[in-house]
């Protein structure tokens, strides 16, 4: 049982390392790469990791950046939002 | 024959996630939003001094590897790219005597009609590739003197944007290219005026009736008291079955390539 338990904590350790890292990786991307490189590194990862609200955040950072006040400046923001949805959606219909 | 009951216990658990997760996402984008109205200066300055450092990192790094790939080219690229250097430096030889004579004309006129300009240099942080927006990110500041709607240029005559928002230690400009800007442009060859618009990627556009007079290669210049190029016709579509045909201009100089940018401060 202990042992049942400290398996599941060092898996799930992993995969929290995994995604910090990642969010780290993804965080420099968007500062760094061409902006449709940034996108689908960022859609790749809201695919691969359950509920990746990390991507919020960080389209919630290129709005900020970027966007300029004349227009509305949260089109990244809706966009990953609603990407960030259907994947959701989707995945909840895909049988593992 | 027997059918396997439906597993309802499983789709319960994906309903939750799926429900659970439409409320994160949801609550998460409406506190950001809201943070957005209410605090707009915070979050974009705190969004630069994240940034800030990677951008310092990625420039110093870039600056100081840029020739690494250079000591593996070949003898024979290196000698024919010595030979086109050496051509193209004669030609700008040639052309640098002009630009001299005319720079120092231009700028005792500038001098003559407008005393007090107030150019200030400033580094460049963020550039196109990175935002899709047609939007610079420079590392100069209210604590410079920088203030929206500063004209912002890419050399003593080319005219690329303006200051839109400012931060104490960093300011965002708006090219002139970002979408839906409108600027009114004068064609130097014909002294006509037209109403330009952005359409992203350096690029803007211009539709006229068909029978104006626009070429190809025109240049427009911001109507001002002093010279600001805007860009160069590079396309011009008459194939639509309209009455209309639409000028393509780009900005003449590379954007992803620009470290520099000049602010003409507005004296108030």
């Amino acid at each position: 049982m202990y042992s049942l338990s400290k398996s599941c904590y060092n898996s799930a350790m992993k995969i929290a390392w995994v995604r910090i890292i990642t969010d780290i990786c993804i965080f420099i991307g968007v500062l760094t790469l061409p902006w449709w490189l940034s996108v689908m590194l960022l859609m790749a990862c809201i695919i691969y990791f359950p509920l990746y609200i990390e991507a919020l955040f960080l389209a919630f950072l290129f709005d900020t950046l970027y966007a300029t006040q004349y227009e509305f400046p949260q089109i990244g923001l809706l966009i990953a939002t609603m990407i960030l949805l259907i994947t959701m959606f989707v995945r909840t219909r895909i049988r593992n | 024959m027997n059918f396997p009951l439906r597993n309802n216990n499983r789709n319960n658990k994906r309903n939750n996630f799926l429900s659970r997760g439409v409320y994160i996402t949801v609550g998460i984008v409406c506190v950001l939003i809201a943070s957005n109205f209410l605090f707009p200066n915070f979050n974009r300055a705190l969004g630069y001094a994240l940034s800030k450092p990677v951008w310092f990192i990625r420039d110093s790094a870039l600056s100081s590897g840029g020739n690494f790939f250079a000591y593996f080219s070949s003898k024979s690229v290196l000698h024919a790219e010595n030979l086109a250097l050496k051509d193209e430096n004669t030609s700008l030889k040639l052309k640098s005597y002009d630009y001299d004579t005319i720079l120092s004309e231009n700028q005792e006129l500038k001098g003559i009609l407008r005393k007090n300009t107030n150019r200030l240099l400033a580094r460049v942080l963020s550039k196109p590739p990175q935002s899709p927006y047609d939007t610079l990110v420079i590392g100069s500041g209210t604590s410079e003197g920088i203030s929206t709607g500063d004209r912002v240029y890419l050399s003593d005559t080319v005219v690329i944007g303006t200051v839109t928002s400012v931060t104490s230690e960093t300011s965002l400009v708006t090219l002139f290219s970002s979408a839906d800007q409108k600027i009114t442009g004068e064609n130097t060859r014909t002294g006509v005026s037209f109403e330009i618009i952005g359409k992203g990627a350096s690029n803007l556009t211009l539709t006229v009736a068909k029978e104006t007079d626009i070429l190809w290669g025109d240049t427009f210049i911001h109507p001002a008291i002093s010279s600001e190029v805007i860009g160069s016709i590079y396309y011009i579509d008459t194939e639509s079955q309209t009455s209309f045909k639409t000028a393509y201009l780009r900005i003449p100089a590379n954007m992803s390539s620009a470290k520099w940018v000049f602010i003409d401060k507005v004296s108030r």
